[in-house]
């Protein structure tokens, strides 16, 4: 075998499940098996970087949703951590948890030096609970609130994000 | 033909003391995370210089480069990359050269690193740093690499010891002689990471020890150390999530006298503790080599 050979051959079988059951060499199938464990850890951390809040919350409960929304070959831990967001779409425990979740993708996807702007709509009080979360706190008691909240980078400038939920005040971050 | 080939042994010669010997001693510092930056500013004075993260000021927006200008207004800098993926026998990704450039250019940096290792191959992109197999041809592809690499970048280029999962089929030679061997073959500096080399001694039975005389230690420009966890059939997990080991201290203080070490970074990405538990690793390090 070329180098070449090998090296596509180690990658495919770390990262791929179902080359993993097909054809992983003698000798070696706990050793593959333990580094492609280590790297689904690895994008675990790496999510959790992306989402902090959403980890938070979502607490052991993560590694569960993240194993259905992984894609193969991994496509990058940004790209994981949207996948993530996607499927949380449809969660409902807490209820605002699908929304956490894509307002937490927002600042993702305005990481980044090209221009940006984004208005989105939630029927929580997300931005609220984000703070709350991030201040330490447990949040169980919210209601649903309407709220908008925008996003604006200039060129080459500073990413600027407010956020108005209604019966509260309007905020800048 | 002797002519050009002593030609090159010279120009060869004067790359390595100027990597090796000419390289400022930049001290004892921290691998940079966004987490602990306040403390950080805080305790300015006991922090001799910053590791960062190469990558994660890839296409990175305004606020992040203008937290990078500020770390290199207080802190000397040296650019480490996860990704450039020097072992593949593919090549390198023309782009993200490009990018690692154009960082390396806004820092001026004595030195940057990556690893002895590759990160992609046929067309996936594993996410972490797999190890090369121990073969003569795996020496020549990353030579070939590192010098498209070099054309790109001016600044010395110090290349990594990774841990091993296991050691990829095909092995033509041990650990110590194929780092001495792949950093010969490149001309490069060596980024001695001590935790790597115990990780990989524990998992694969060998002692440490006994293996001393082997490693290239005259090439050492820079260390990591770090801590990690050990599981439960007793191999050593490199998760950089705990303080270093004795062990670690042992060995830094080996390579300080075998080598001329021109700095020492720390590495921590999980369970970050309290900054002043970091501190006192640093010291501990400056102990271990004084
Ligand atoms: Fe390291």
């Amino acid at each position: 075998m070329t180098l070449a050979e090998t090296q596509a051959e180690l990658a495919r079988l770390f990262t791929m499940r179902a080359a993993r059951g097909q054809q992983a060499p003698d000798g070696l199938t706990s050793e593959i098996e333990r580094f492609a464990k280590g790297l689904i850890a690895k994008r675990r951390l790496d999510v959790a970087k992306w989402l902090p809040l959403t980890a938070k919350v979502l607490g052991p409960a993560l590694g569960a949703q993240l194993r259905e929304a992984l894609a193969e070959p991994p496509p990058g831990a940004r790209a994981d951590a949207l996948a993530l967001v996607a499927r949380l779409q449809t969660a409902r425990e807490p209820p605002w948890i699908g929304e956490l979740a894509a307002y937490e993708g927002e600042f993702l996807r305005a990481w980044a030096p090209q221009a940006r702007l984004a208005l989105r709509f939630y029927r929580w009080p997300v931005p609220r609970i984000a703070e709350r979360l991030a201040a330490g706190e447990a949040v169980i008691d919210d209601a649903p609130s309407p709220t908008l909240a925008l996003w604006a980078r200039p060129p080459g400038g500073w990413l600027r994000h407010w956020w108005w939920a209604y019966g509260g005040q309007a905020r800048s971050v | 033909m002797l002519q050009r080939r002593r030609l090159r042994g010279r120009r060869r010669l004067r790359r390595l003391r100027r990597i090796v010997n000419e390289a400022p001693r930049l001290g004892v510092g921290l691998s940079y995370r966004p987490s602990f930056r306040a403390e950080l500013f805080a305790a300015r004075a006991r922090v001799d210089f910053l590791e960062i993260i190469a990558d994660h000021y890839f296409d990175a927006p305004r606020e992040k480069l203008d937290e990078l200008d500020l770390l290199a207004a207080h802190f000397p800098l040296a650019p480490h990359g996860l990704d450039l993926s020097l072992g593949s026998a593919e090549g390198l990704d023309p782009a993200y050269l490009d990018k690692f450039a154009a960082l390396v250019d806004r820092l001026d940096p004595p030195w940057w690193s990556d690893h002895i290792a590759f990160t992609r191959a046929g067309g996936v992109s594993i996410g972490h740093l797999a190890a090369l197999p121990r073969t003569q041809e795996a020496i020549d592809t990353l030579a070939r690499n590192v010098e498209q690499a070099r054309r790109a970048i001016s600044a010395p280029l110090i290349l990594e010891n990774p841990t091993e999962a296991f050691p990829a089929p095909g092995a033509e030679m041990d650990e110590p002689e194929f780092v001495a061997r792949a950093l010969g073959a490149c001309d490069c500096g060596w980024l001695c990471d001590v935790t790597n080399i115990l990780t990989n001694a524990v998992n694969q039975g060998h002692d440490w020890r006994a293996e001393l005389d082997r490693w290239p230690w005259p090439r050492a420009v820079q260390a990591h150390f770090a801590g990690g966890r050990i599981a439960r059939d007793g191999r050593w997990i490199d998760s950089h999530d705990r303080p270093a080991p004795p062990e670690v201290f042992d060995l830094l203080g080996e390579l300080s006298r075998r080598g001329a070490l021109r700095g020492i970074i720390l590495e921590r990405d999980e369970d970050m503790p309290a900054f002043g538990d970091l501190l006192a690793e640093l010291d501990r390090a400056r102990e271990a080599i004084a």
